[in-house]
């Protein structure tokens, strides 16, 4: 390295060293304290004390620990496929030439933009069992609506209906995929006889596969990560623990019950869960996506 | 039906001052044995380490915890009065309809207090999922507790462990502990 080269390196390090010192102390040395704990018993208050893989195997005897999984897992694999879909479908119907399209864009964007805090307390209202507008409009078809609230067996069903609601984030990036799909391949297929569906299938979907992969990738991270609407609705995890999700008991554990250590190896082993869920859909998922340099 | 205190008439005369409702004492297991079951709590009026005028905070909890003005501070709150005696004219003029229940309970042999420990917050959730489960009648009592039991009996045992591994560290950091 020059004289020069090492003078641009200094400089260039001072330049990002504000990031760099933020990126050490919030992420690197948090993450590196939260693996040690995970080996300790550590109440925040008083010294860490090395328990070595205790930690780990209280989880396998804890029923809670596994009613959270099973609770975050089948929120996951309800909301984030029926949020996928959902999304595809408004961003398919808002690329169509439309009267108003912005408008309808910005509207389908908006719940995306509210504050958790405000649109938890919206649907609250809205799903209550008694005098909610849900169960009100319900009752117009002479159907008689649910507690979504108060019942343990609706209320999984309660917030994986209000994740579809926003699912402005991930409409608004298949959205500028749809928009980036050639205009020449749509053209080709017509001159061959497809229709919109075989349009669809053979052209829209492969075309914006790599988009999906990556909204699949978010979608399955965040779905995992499930807190902050579950938590400002139902607190101490609604009737029976029926929306306890991991993240949920990891914040009671540390924060409640001052169980740092173990919340620290429960945050482990989420990783882990997510870095695994990850690969296996990044290798089911190879053959489908086709990018564009390929 | 829900489980609630003496504070809960405040609520209902501020929104809903038209409702029908009454106070009863808990369902007890054995109603004649204990027809009084309650958890008794109390407001504490404390004066913190540190502070500026200790001796005028000492003058005020004494003013307050005499019989008149602890009854005039109980009949804003509309709360009953922690003390022995309390005048007639208190009762009479005590806009809670229930307030002689709430004094029956509190006084009754079998109002126990929460007990001070530290795990007692976690007594308390698994408690109250216990009662979350017998309101929707997912559970029978019984069944409840005996959950209850099983999950704080595990939560014991991990406790227990866990002591047994790190009692050497920590009795090693409270003894070199120096409260000065």
């Amino acid at each position: 390295m020059t004289q020069g080269e090492k003078r641009r390196l200094w400089v260039g390090l001072a330049f990002i060293s504000p990031w760099l010192a933020g990126f050490l102390v919030f992420t690197v040395f948090p993450v590196c304290a939260s693996m040690f704990f995970s080996f300790c018993d550590y109440d925040v208050l008083t010294k860490p004390v090395w328990v070595g893989t205790l930690n780990y195997r209280d989880m396998f005897t804890d029923s809670v620990f596994w009613k959270s999984l099973y609770n975050t897992l089948y929120y996951a694999m309800f909301s984030l496929p029926l949020g996928l879909v959902i999304a595809l479908i408004i961003a398919v119907l808002l690329n169509q030439k439309l009267r108003g399209r912005s408008i309808f864009r910005a509207v389908y964007f908006l719940p995306s933009l509210i504050p958790v805090v405000a649109s938890a307390m919206v649907w609250l209202w809205l799903l209550n069992g008694n005098f909610g507008i849900l169960n009100h409009m319900l009752e117009w078809f002479h159907i008689k609506g649910p507690q979504w609230i108060t019942d343990e067996k609706w209320t999984k069903p309660s917030l994986i209906l209000m994740s579809i609601w926003a699912c402005g984030n991930t409409m608004v990036i298949y959205l500028a995929a749809l928009q980036d799909v050639p205009r020449a391949l749509y053209e080709s297929a017509e001159i061959d006889g497809a229709g919109p569906w075989v349009k669809f299938y053979h052209v829209t979907v492969p075309m914006i596969s790599p988009v999906i992969y990556f909204n699949l990738i978010m979608g399955i991270i965040g779905s995992l990560q499930v807190f902050a609407q579950a938590y400002i609705m139902f607190g101490g995890g609604g009737p029976n623990r029926s929306v306890l999700f991991y993240v949920m008991y990891l914040y009671q554990c540390a924060f409640d019950y001052h169980q740092m250590g173990y919340a620290s190896a429960m945050a482990w082993i989420l990783f882990l869960i997510i870095l695994f869920l990850t690969w296996v859909a990044t290798r089911s998922t190879r053959q489908l996506i086709h990018y564009g340099g390929e | 039906m829900t489980l609630q205190g003496v504070w809960m008439y405040n609520f209902v005369d501020k929104y809903s001052p038209q409702m029908e409702w009454g106070a009863a004492p808990f369902p007890a297991k054995d109603p004649r044995a204990h027809p009084l079951v309650t958890i008794v709590d109390a407001d504490v009026l404390a004066i913190p380490k540190g502070a500026h005028h200790p001796r005028e905070a000492f003058e005020f909890i004494r003013y307050v915890n005499q019989q008149g003005p602890m009854e005039k501070l109980c009949l804003g709150q509309r709360k009953f009065s922690p003390l022995s005696k309390v005048s007639d004219e208190f009762m009479k003029s005590h806009p809670n309809p229930y307030i002689k229940t709430f004094i029956e309970l509190a006084k009754s042999p079998d109002a126990q207090y929460a007990p001070r420990l530290s795990i007692w917050g976690e007594y308390n959730d698994e408690m109250n999922v216990a009662i979350d489960r017998i309101m929707a009648l997912s559970a029978t009592p019984q069944q409840a507790l005996d959950a209850v039991e099983g999950r704080m009996q595990w939560k014991l045992d991990r406790v227990l462990k866990r002591w047994d591994a790190v009692k050497d560290e920590r009795l090693k950091e409270w003894s070199d502990y120096d409260p000065r």
